[in-house]
């Protein structure tokens, strides 16, 4: 079995006439947290929303483990083991958080015409659903609708919803974004925790402190384009990345 | 009880029954239906025509109406439930005046004369009336309520909540927003389609006008005024609504302005029904920021 | 040809009348997202208040400005009052409280002023225009020169006033527009008080065209008007207009020529499910 879970080739994507994503290659591979930085609008999310189905790319292709899955709708990326959080949080208001984390218990439930008929609300499921709330933090709240929450938790409540697919590839967009300190800290190690069980993480983040320690290698796009591959210390040293930040002649002063 | 009070309950019941589907499909999966009148007359059509032209009886019909239905609900489901919200509630408005137009103009099926001498439900032998059929629409409403309890206990109605409240998200974690919305509507439709069987075999002689963009609206506005996404709130919504044009009858002039008074200070004050109070689940302004709808990147 | 000229003529009139309606629809849904289907009262009210004031004045022009005055009151009045503390629900809310709206002011309408169908003879300040031996009637003229003056006047303060700009902006993304300083409650108030008092203008056109104001006369444009800024694309005031052309031009000729036995409404209906599956945004909508 290869090292490599995902691999990206040149892959590109057009929004009528703007080329959002030029031509970026990547791979990600097993049990790794790779990073995907950039200044804003440099297609980062855009490259998660292609990964995870949202989007479909005009050229180049997708594969996990393998299989080619360009194309293919989110649910059904869902089904191959792809979770992801949103960086604009999208909790089922409505519902309880518990109810929440069910939702994507339920994913081999959803397309098999009898098992949609089954019942949600049995022990099993919500045993299932405790045990992944105890992972994030979230046990206390599980009966609290998830409406009221605030955005540290939210922030908890994706990561669950996202892990209670059993994925193999996690994509966390964001997710530190509008929180304090403590918070940052407990998701980090949240994180490290996640990759240790074994799952491969791409994450987009703005925070540089976070996404230098927490990434094992680190991708830095910029308009689109792919700009620097590496270890977090190769990167930040990179005079291309740091221009990209900081604008023309900072590269140049560091060099 | 008096004839006057069985004949109003009972048009409350069937109009409960319909206002069920269309709770499944805009209270538990959040689609806008201003068509759901339609559903209802093709259920009707469909008996009266099975009954009257085919001489079948009502209890041999009626499966085969459900189908119909059911089968009109998917066709007319899967194109309007791919288009953005405000698309759809226009798309199935166009649905109802389309589906009365086929209604009105098509001599087969009584043009617009509709078709009468529609047969009373008879069963074990004996002719239900009165009474005896307000039993039997009360039977079909208990159906139908346990049936929507039910799916709200299954998967398939857990997905519809899911897509209700954030579609983007649903997906993502595994749910065909498509398959959710689909599900719900081909349920509401045939919940609809039943609606519209009693009633033909109630009222006796049908024709378009009953069925018009006017009762949807009545429909639509008894689900949210009994509280959408609720169990009980399509029967409390009919049995208010119901009742008021009675209770304003003597007022003959002023009935239709009242009600729609009263109806504009519901909305306006308890927008999530009797049932649901003023707490209806809140809904971000819509408003799709580019880079987020799951339509537009498919498209290019 | 004759007659064929005369449905052209009609047809286009028709059109002008329809795109008046709809404009205010079109821009009312573009910057705030609400189907405003109470906007069909507010034209038909238009058309009485303008009948009446033209009763009192004998004066055209009196009996309009005023009517769009009221009209544009009354657009306000919903919006505020209605219409803005219902935006954080889900759509149908402000929905089904718009088509309360519509029902409820066309029954005031009728108690206050009667049920019966009331004539609308003015004295129009347009001459009949003939070309050759065809004759152009007056009612035409008017209808055609206001259409197009509105047109022009909103084209004019859409493109190059700073309103026409923040409706504009508000319409495409009501909170960047407002994080860019833009007063979107302002541009709301505006974008009703102009998409009202066009309204009124289409009501009193109207009653002096086909000669009638009658309580149910909202009616007819109240859902098809809705089929309309479909086709023209949601938000899309020019697309709202030309669809209105079209459909203008193509009833007169179907209901004169072709004899379909498929009501009106209907037909806007079905060319809009065609139009919609060629073209899912519209004919000139963006996204």
């Amino acid at each position: 079995m290869s090292d490599i879970l995902v691999s990206v080739k040149n892959l590109s994507i057009n929004f009528g006439g703007l080329k959002a994503v030029d031509n970026v290659s990547f791979d990600i591979h097993r049990r790794e947290i790779l990073g995907l930085l950039g200044p804003n609008g440099a297609g980062k999310t855009t490259c998660f929303n292609m990964i995870s189905g949202v989007y479909k790319p005009t050229s180049g292709e997708i594969y996990l483990e393998g299989r080619r899955t360009d194309g293919l709708p989110p649910h059904k990326m869902a089904a191959l083991g792809v979770g992801r959080t949103f960086q604009v949080v999208k909790p089922f208001s409505g519902l309880t958080v518990e109810e929440n984390v069910i939702v994507a218990l339920g994913m081999p439930q959803y397309n098999s015409f009898f098992g949609s008929w089954a019942s949600w609300n049995t022990p099993k499921n919500r045993t299932e659903a405790q045990k992944i709330l105890e992972t994030v933090g979230l046990s206390d709240e599980s009966a609290t609708r998830a409406g009221m929450l605030p955005l540290g938790n939210l922030r908890k409540l994706e990561i669950a919803r996202a892990l209670a697919l059993r994925p193999r590839l996690l994509l966390l967009d964001e997710c530190f974004s509008g929180l304090r300190q403590e918070e940052i800290r407990i998701i980090e190690d949240l994180i490290r925790g996640i990759s240790k069980s074994g799952v491969s993480i791409l994450l987009i983040e703005h925070n540089m402190r976070v996404a230098m320690g927490l990434s094992d290698r680190i991708i830095v796009l910029d308009h689109g384009r792919k700009l620097a591959e590496g270890t977090p210390k190769e990167v930040s040293s990179n005079p291309d990345v740091i221009e990209a930040y900081l604008g023309r002649g900072a590269g140049a002063d560091v060099a | 009880m008096s004839s006057y009070v069985i004949n109003v309950a009972t048009q409350i019941i069937i109009q409960a029954i319909a206002a069920c589907g269309l709770n499944v499909i805009v209270g538990y999966a959040g689609q806008i239906s201003l068509g759901h009148a339609a559903f209802v007359g093709i259920g009707a059509y469909s008996n009266a025509m099975l009954t009257t032209a085919a001489g079948l009886s009502f209890w041999q019909a009626l499966p085969i109406s459900l189908v119909i239905v059911g089968i009109v609900g998917f066709l007319c489901g899967l194109p309007s439930l791919r288009v953005r919200e405000d698309f759809l509630a226009i798309t199935t408005i166009g649905i109802n005046f389309i589906v009365v137009a086929v209604f009105q103009y098509t001599p087969a099926l009584g043009g617009a004369l509709g078709i009468g001498g529609i047969p009373r439900v008879r069963l074990f032998g004996e002719v239900l009336k009165g009474n005896g059929f307000f039993a039997l629409c009360i039977v079909c409403l208990v159906i139908v309520m346990v049936v929507c309890w039910f799916f709200t206990k299954s998967w398939s109605g857990l997905s519809c909540f899911a897509v209700r409240e954030e579609e983007t998200a649903a997906s993502s974690m595994g749910v065909s927003p498509v398959r959710a919305k689909l599900t719900a509507f081909v349920l509401g439709t045939v919940m609809a389609g039943l609606s519209g069987v009693l009633y033909a075999h109630y009222m006796r002689f049908i024709n378009a006008d009953s069925f018009s963009f006017t009762f949807s609206v009545t429909l639509l506005s008894i689900a949210v005024a009994g509280g959408l996404g609720t169990l009980w709130g399509p029967v409390v919504g009919a049995v208010v609504l119901g009742v008021l044009p009675e209770i304003f009858r003597p007022l003959v002039d002023y009935r239709m302005f009242l009600y729609a008074a009263l109806l504009l200070m519901m909305i306006r004050f308890l927008p999530g029904g009797i049932l649901g109070g003023s707490s209806v689940i809140s809904h971000k302004k819509f408003k799709p920021k580019s880079g987020e709808t799951l339509k537009e990147g498919r498209r290019s | 040809m004759q007659l064929f000229l005369e449905q052209i003529l009609n047809g286009l009139a028709a059109g002008g009348m329809y795109a008046l309606i709809t404009l205010g629809l079109a821009l009312i849904y573009g910057v705030m997202k609400i189907l405003h289907v109470a906007h069909a009262s507010v034209y038909t009210v238009g058309a009485y208040m303008g009948l009446y004031l033209f009763t009192l004045t004998g004066n055209i022009f009196l009996a309009a400005l005023g009517s769009m005055a009221f009209c544009a009151c009354i657009g306000v009045l919903i919006e505020r009052f209605v219409y803005y503390p219902l935006l954080k629900f889900p759509p149908y809310v402000p929905l089904i409280s718009s088509i309360a709206i519509l029902i409820a002011m066309e029954e005031l309408c009728r108690l206050v002023a009667g049920p019966e169908v009331r004539t609308f003879a003015a004295k129009l300040p347009f001459p009949a225009v003939t070309i050759g031996n065809f004759t152009i009637s007056s009612t035409l003229v008017t209808v055609y020169c206001v259409s197009f003056a509105v047109f022009i006047l909103l084209w004019l303060i859409m493109t190059k006033t700073e309103l026409g700009l923040a409706m504009r902006a508000v319409s495409q993304d009501m909170e960047m527009a407002s994080a860019l300083g833009v007063n979107t409650q302002v541009t709301v108030a505006v974008t009703f008080i102009i998409g009202s008092s066009i309204a009124a203008i289409a009501g009193i056109l109207v009653g002096i065209y086909y000669n009638q104001v009658y309580p149910m006369m909202g009616e007819v444009p109240a859902y098809k008007t809705l089929a309309l800024i479909v086709v023209g694309g949601m938000g899309s005031a020019s697309g709202a207009v030309v669809a209105s052309f079209i459909l203008g031009v193509a009833e007169t000729f179907l209901i004169g020529y072709a004899n379909i036995p498929m009501p009106r409404d209907a037909l806007a209906f079905i060319a809009m499910i065609i139009i919609l599956m060629w073209r899912p945004t519209g004919l000139m909508g963006k996204r």
